[in-house]
Parts: structure tokens; C-alpha cells; sequence
């Protein structure tokens, strides 16, 4: 609503339904860029601002652990907002996968504690098109799976296209399990599966793993049903608060022993999915004759 | 303070600040008309909220603290003549930071998904009375150009506008739904 249009209530009577309407009318009638100008023209502001904070200098003797002590303080601050649950941030980041179009994902195992992270896969998607490359470098072996637009598919020892059986039986065991897995759908899916199988904790926000400046929502799911979802006993979710989009997905707690009988190597302590930025994949991307044998 | 530290500092309050817009942009609304005013208090109130971040007792909820610096500083800019505010009458302030309160409450996962209520509500209203509310805050029309427009008095459109505010607030508030 323009000013001109707004002072014409200068002489109405002000009641407090009025002024409450009034103040939600011109909410939902205003266009999302002003309200995304009036957030960025305040944080400049702020950013100007180059005074020490008391509210965090408190922490001064402890400089080593400040940024820790004030994301748990900030934390206490989230437990007792209701302007946004962790289901909340949860969805919004699943719709915004949804709207991303195409979008890379690198994931990362990592063997045991402080062990380096390897490359064990690379996840493209496209809409509901999905394509899978699995590295296991000891032994120089790449796998493939995918979905394109006749359904899943895999690539068998001889690098033939196999849509007969379950295609990602033949990933490694980490990858998931029974009805529940990880890697056999989207990386939104596995954000769907958060919500039915875990727990959502909003954690305290935390700097974005790549961009220094930018803080992330945190979300910990904890696993609430032993013989259901994921593979894994606990996932962590750092969220865009920009994009919603998720930047990194760790995977945790991984039950042990299971994968031993099935003559597989133990799962890894930890899986680590990074979004990752990448050129625009070519057409036939997703086709699985890209990349085997008919 | 290190720089760390400052700077994860500003970046909670940014997600603060993010998280608190549209509650922060509403209620200005409502207490001041004029839509640059809004602008420049919003920057203010954020500033403020900033700088007093120590002040702020954590075992609150942020919303309420940073809608009283608002009216503080909607008031004190009204003594000093630089804006014209809606109301100045106490009773009516609290009644209004009540309504934002549970609103706040009520189901919806954000601040703006409960405020979008109310266009569900809009559409219950009697045709009449959503084409003025229409008019004047889609289309951002005046009043007299509703009134033309609607071939009614000035007057009569303002009431009209005045008595759908009305009942929207209590669709909102109450869940009843306008006759």
C-alpha cells in the first residue's frame, strides 16, 4: 500500500483489531523483495556498527571456546522462540530441494575417528532423475546407479545396464539396508525419511562450512525407530538460511556387526554429503546408455 | 572480544533479525502508517536491538522484547515530530502486542504463514467489503479512487474498509469465520 494511500487511516479510529488486521494485510501484500531489502539495509547497518559487545565479551577469558559458548547461548534463545521448528527449517529445506533444479552432492567416508575423508561418491539430480558414481579407490572399482526416465537402474560387473533387480544391491553395504536407505532415493528423500524415523533437535546456528560469514541452521535428527528409516542412528543437517537449501549432510552412529555377517567391510564412523556447485550437466546426464552397455 | 567471536556474534543475530522480519514488519505496520517510517524503524529497532543484545533476558522469547524497543522508539520519534503514530493510547498498545502474541502461538511454522491467514479470512468476507480491502492494500488505491470505483462515498469505503479490519482480526484471533 502506498504512503498516500496509508495516511487516508490518519482519521480512523484505531483499535487494536484494526491496527493488528491492518499491520498483517500490509504483511501479505507487500512483495518479497522490499521485505528482503528492509533485512539487508538493517544488517549493513549493523555491520557498521564496530563496537565490542558486552553480551559476548563475557565470554573473554574463555577465547578459545567464545563462538562455542555463544552458539549454546543462542541455542537457549531458539529453544524459547516459536518462530521456527526444526520440522519447520526441515521442510522449507525439502521444498527448496525440490525447486533447486539441478544440483551436485559429494559424499565423504570417513573410516575411523580423525581419519582423513575419502571421496566415496558423487550424487547428481535433476527433478526426480538421479545419478550415483561410487568410488572404492583400493580397489579401483567405480560403481553406477540411477534413476532416469524409465526407473532405476545399475550397471552389473560387465558395465551392462541391469533394471531387473534391485540396482543398488549392488552399492556398498553402508549405503543403506532394507527398505531403509540412504542412497536408493534423492538426497531429499532422506530429508522426508528425517521426519517419520528421527527426532529433529534445532541445535545452536554454526558458520557455513564453506562460505566464512555465513551462519547455517543446525538440525540434528536422532533415530527413534530401530527397525525403520535411515541406516544411520544419527544425521546432522547444516541449512542455508537464504537458499533453505542443505549445505552439508552428516550421517553417524551407524549400526555395527550387520554389514560383517553379509561378508561386507564394517560401515564407516562417519558420511559425509557436501553440496557442491557445478556446471549444468549435459542432456543425457541422467541416461543410464550414457553410461553402460544396453 | 576476538573477531571470532564478534563475528559468529553477528551472524546469530543475523538469523535473529531474518527469523523476526515479519513480525518486526507488521507491527510497525500497525503502528505507524507511513511505509518509509516502517523502513527506517525497522533499521532502527534492529540496531537497537543490537546494540542492547545484553540487555535481552534469554529466558524470553525474542519477539516480544524487540517489539517493545519498536513502540519505544515509535513513541519517542512521535515526541520529537518525525512520525505520525496509529495509536498513542496505552491500552490500545498492549491490546495490539496481545494480538501479535498469539498470534505467535497459534499453529504454523512461521511468522508470515500464520499472518496468511488472514487472506483465507479476506476471502469470507462479504464481496463488498474484500473488494475495498482489495483495492486499497492489493491494488494500493486510494480512497477516494475506491470509492469511484465502487460508486460509494468516500466515507462509506472508509467505514467499510474499517469494519472488514475489523472482522478479519477476529477471524485471525479467534478462528471464527466473517458472516
Amino acid at each position: 500500500m502506498s504512503d498516500t494511500a496509508a495516511r487516508e487511516h490518519d482519521a480512523d479510529p484505531a483499535t487494536p483489531d484494526e491496527l493488528f488486521a491492518h499491520g498483517l494485510l500490509s504483511l501479505v501484500h507487500a512483495d518479497a523483495a522490499s521485505s528482503e531489502r528492509r533485512i539487508a539495509r538493517a544488517l549493513r547497518a549493523i555491520e557498521r556498527e564496530d563496537r565490542p559487545l558486552a553480551f559476548f565479551t563475557r565470554f573473554r577469558s574463555l577465547a578459545a571456546a567464545a563462538a562455542v559458548l555463544i552458539v549454546g547461548l543462542t541455542a537457549a534463545v531458539f529453544m524459547y522462540s516459536t518462530e521456527q521448528s526444526a520440522q519447520a527449517i526441515v521442510r522449507a529445506s525439502l521444498r527448496a530441494v525440490h525447486a533447486a533444479g539441478e544440483r551436485r552432492f559429494q559424499a565423504h567416508r570417513q573410516r575411523v575417528e580423525g581419519g582423513p575423508p575419502i571421496l566415496a561418491a558423487i550424487i547428481d539430480a535433476r527433478d526426480s532423475l538421479v545419478l550415483f558414481r561410487f568410488f572404492a579407490p583400493r580397489r579401483q572399482v567405480e560403481r553406477y546407479a540411477g534413476r532416469d526416465a524409465e526407473g532405476s537402474w545399475g550397471l552389473d560387473a560387465d558395465g551392462r545396464i541391469d533394471r531387473t533387480g534391485d540396482p543398488f544391491a549392488m552399492l556398498p553395504g553402508w549405503t543403506g539396508r532394507g527398505d531403509g536407505s540412504f542412497f536408493t532415493d534423492a538426497p531429499e528423500a532422506v530429508e522426508a525419511e528425517l521426519e517419520r524415523s528421527y527426532r529433529l533437535e534445532r541445535l545452536a546456528p554454526e558458520p557455513h562450512p564453506d562460505r566464512p560469514g555465513v551462519a547455517c541452521h543446525r538440525i540434528a535428527a536422532i533415530k527413534t525407530r530401530a527397525r525403520a528409516g535411515l541406516y544411520a542412528g544419527r544425521i546432522d543437517l547444516w541449512i542455508d538460511p537464504e537458499s533453505q537449501l542443505p549445505e552439508r549432510i552428516e550421517f553417524s552412529d551407524f549400526p555395527s556387526g550387520e554389514n560383517r555377517t553379509a561378508g561386507r567391510p564394517p560401515p564407516p564412523i562417519r558420511v559425509i554429503i557436501d553440496r557442491v556447485d557445478a556446471d549444468p550437466f549435459p542432456d543425457d546426464w541422467f541416461n543410464a546408455a550414457r553410461w553402460g552397455k544396453p | 572480544m576476538s573477531d571470532m567471536t564478534a563475528h559468529a556474534g553477528r551472524e546469530i543475530f543475523e538469523i535473529l533479525v531474518r527469523e523476526h522480519a515479519d513480525m518486526l514488519t507488521a507491527y510497525l505496520r500497525s503502528l505507524v502508517w507511513s511505509q518509509s517510517s516502517v523502513d527506517d524503524l525497522f533499521q532502527e529497532t534492529m540496531l537497537v536491538a543490537w546494540r542492547r543484545l545484553d540487555d535481552y533476558d534469554r529466558a524470553l522469547p525474542f519477539g516480544p522484547w524487540l517489539r517493545g524497543i519498536a513502540q519505544r522508539l515509535v513513541m519517542d520519534h512521535h515526541r520529537r515530530g518525525r512520525v505520525r503514530p496509529t495509536t498513542v493510547d496505552p491500552g490500545v498498545l498492549s491490546e495490539l502486542d496481545r494480538r501479535y502474541e498469539d498470534l505467535a502461538r497459534a499453529p504454523g511454522d512461521t511468522f508470515r504463514a500464520r499472518a496468511e491467514r488472514i487472506l483465507d479470512c479476506l476471502k469470507r468476507l462479504p464481496d463488498h467489503m474484500r473488494d475495498a480491502v482489495e483495492m486499497v492494500y492489493a491494488r494500493g488505491m486510494l480512497m477516494a479512487a475506491v470509492a469511484r470505483a465502487l460508486d460509494a462515498t468516500e466515507e462509506a469505503i472508509k467505514k467499510r474498509v474499517q469494519r472488514a479490519r475489523q472482522m478479519l482480526a477476529e477471524c485471525v484471533g479467534g478462528g471464527e469465520s466473517p458472516p
